[in-house]
């Protein structure tokens, strides 16, 4: 398996991150399961190419080291600004998927106007 | 990843939340390496720029070492005859050439399957005999 790959599964596997994660931010549990559950768990209308021939599919995001080390800093406490900016884009974009429809196209140009993905996490 | 083809070119796409990238490729198996035609296309419509040479040099690099680096790894021998990236897509550092190795892995697997399906000669003597 992928190792970012195996890092996403041992947090949905975690049955203790929300909670740390919402002590160490003050964030409410409920909002860092829905971000959690977004970022690790839902399967999602994944459509951001449809205009150039890549056919729309339901499935899970794709794993990314980034994000594994990002949600370990955020459950640690050792986060950044930019962590708490993931939280926010995803949350927004979460929110956009369950209030105006499944396209992840959509809702993450819509997330990206208000919080923008932190480029910092990936430098 | 997904992997996909349209038209002549072996698609990549990889979308992971806050960012996606989509990569084509077109593939040769015996053409003279060359710097690779760069296509830009925006995220809403598949209208494609040529990137003249001189313009995104060093993506051209990063996704033919890739392949380079593939082709090593696996025996293959694949030449990049053309590029498509999405202009919109964020500049995250290597990820073209990853994403370049991973189509390269791909295109290889399936060359393999092919090969495991088509029916050897005797096999087919066989046939022909019960």
């Amino acid at each position: 398996m992928d190792p970012a790959e195996q890092l996403y599964e041992a947090n949905r596997q975690d049955q203790n991150d929300v909670e740390e994660i919402a002590g160490r931010t003050g964030w409410k549990p409920g909002n860092i399961a829905k971000v959690k559950h977004h970022l690790f768990i839902e399967i999602h209308l994944l459509d951001s190419y449809e205009a150039l021939g890549v056919a729309p599919v339901m499935a899970r995001f794709d794993a990314d080291r980034s994000i594994a080390e990002s949600w370990l800093r955020l459950k640690t406490g050792a986060f950044t600004e930019f962590d708490l900016q993931l939280l926010r884009h995803e949350t927004a974009e979460a929110w956009r998927m369950r209030k105006h429809g499944p396209s992840h196209r959509r809702a993450h140009a819509a997330a990206m106007k208000r919080f923008p993905a932190p480029k910092e996490l990936w430098s | 990843m997904r992997f996909t083809r349209i038209g002549d070119l072996e698609v990549v796409t990889r979308i992971i939340g806050p960012h996606h990238h989509f990569l084509g490729l077109a593939l040769s198996p015996d053409a003279e390496p060359t710097a690779p035609i760069l296509e830009r296309v925006g995220p809403e419509n598949s209208e494609v720029t040529i990137e003249p040479i001189g313009v995104g040099d060093e993506f051209r690099r990063e996704v033919v070492e890739a392949v380079s680096e593939a082709n090593r790894r696996l025996g293959t021998h694949f030449t990049v005859t053309k590029i498509r990236y999405c202009g919109d897509d964020a500049p995250v550092p290597g990820i073209h050439g990853r994403l370049a190795g991973a189509l390269v892995e791909h295109v290889a697997q399936e060359q393999k399957n092919l090969e495991v399906k088509k029916p050897r000669s005797d096999d087919s003597l066989i046939e022909m005999n019960s």
